[in-house]
């Protein structure tokens, strides 16, 4: 205890108590002889200002100081936004010319399929893809969550290579634009959840 | 070099690997990947390919190009 001791009292600058004395926190923190802490008073108070002092040492040593790192761990709404930042980059970089200005002036593009079918990929997760002929809107999604950049590519891409599988799995509505919005003629009434195939 | 970019909720997963490479556990690891995906019902596209050729989808390792997109299995909303 008195090498302890003489340690502290070497690393903390402050001066060593009597050799031989009984070796005391409250020594130990300068608080001997202090009304707060004496014998005759509450415990209670005593160590709380025994706490109170130890703290304040430790504010102010160097020995103890920290600098608090900042906090490293992301938040929920901040990797969101990650996410969407990186997929819209990466579907930026996937557009051809002209669905890349739609994309950056308007947050839609036009799709047009091998067979002239032409589709409007909205920047919306439900009911976003809308058949221009037919004023149909069809919702198809990955199973996985995915940022709506990464939705508005994989339907491109569908619809592009693959229509097959996204007429297998899309559902079709009729009832959103009620007209052709190329050739302006009303469209046969479909059930929402109906399943349309090439 | 290609790279295979699996759609998922952090915007893609991006797998890089070397065909010509001499270690043969890292392109059989991609492959294992990629059938796997497959297998589970995603899709697979060529994109970014050379001589401004359009995208494709590919369902054969060995026809993966510089570029790989790869779609989750798609469900009606």
């Amino acid at each position: 205890m008195n090498f302890l001791s003489r340690l502290i009292a070497r690393l903390s600058g402050r001066p060593l108590h009597r050799p031989g004395a009984a070796w005391t926190w409250r020594r130990r923190f300068g608080l001997e002889g202090k009304a707060v802490i004496s014998a005759q008073s509450s415990p209670v108070v005593g160590l709380s200002a025994l706490y109170r002092a130890v703290r304040a040492r430790r504010a102010t040593s160097f020995l103890t100081t920290r600098v608090r790192a900042p906090a490293v761990r992301a938040k929920p709404g901040d990797l969101r936004q990650a996410a969407e930042s990186r997929a819209r980059h990466l579907l930026i970089g996937l557009l051809n010319v002209r669905q890349r200005a739609d994309f950056q002036s308007y947050g839609y593009f036009v799709v047009t399929m091998h067979t002239g079918r032409i589709f409007c990929v909205l920047p919306r997760f439900v009911f976003n893809v809308v058949d221009l002929c037919t004023g149909d809107r069809y919702c198809c999604m990955p199973e996985v969550d995915i940022p709506l950049a990464d939705l508005m590519l994989a339907q491109k891409l569908l619809l592009e290579n693959d229509p097959e599988t996204f007429f297998a799995a899309a559902n079709r509505n009729s009832d959103f634009l009620g007209e052709s919005v190329v050739h302006g003629r009303h469209g046969p009434v479909q059930s929402v959840d109906r399943r349309q195939t090439l | 070099m290609k790279t295979i970019r699996v759609l998922d909720s952090s915007g893609d997963r991006v797998v890089v690997f070397d065909q010509q490479n001499t270690d043969p556990e890292v392109d059989a690891d991609a492959q294992a990947l990629f059938e796997r995906l497959l297998a589970g019902g995603s899709t697979a596209f060529k994109v970014n390919r050379a001589h401004g050729k359009p995208d494709e989808k590919v369902t054969d390792f060995s026809m993966l190009e510089n570029e790989t997109i790869v779609v989750p299995r798609v469900v009606g909303g």
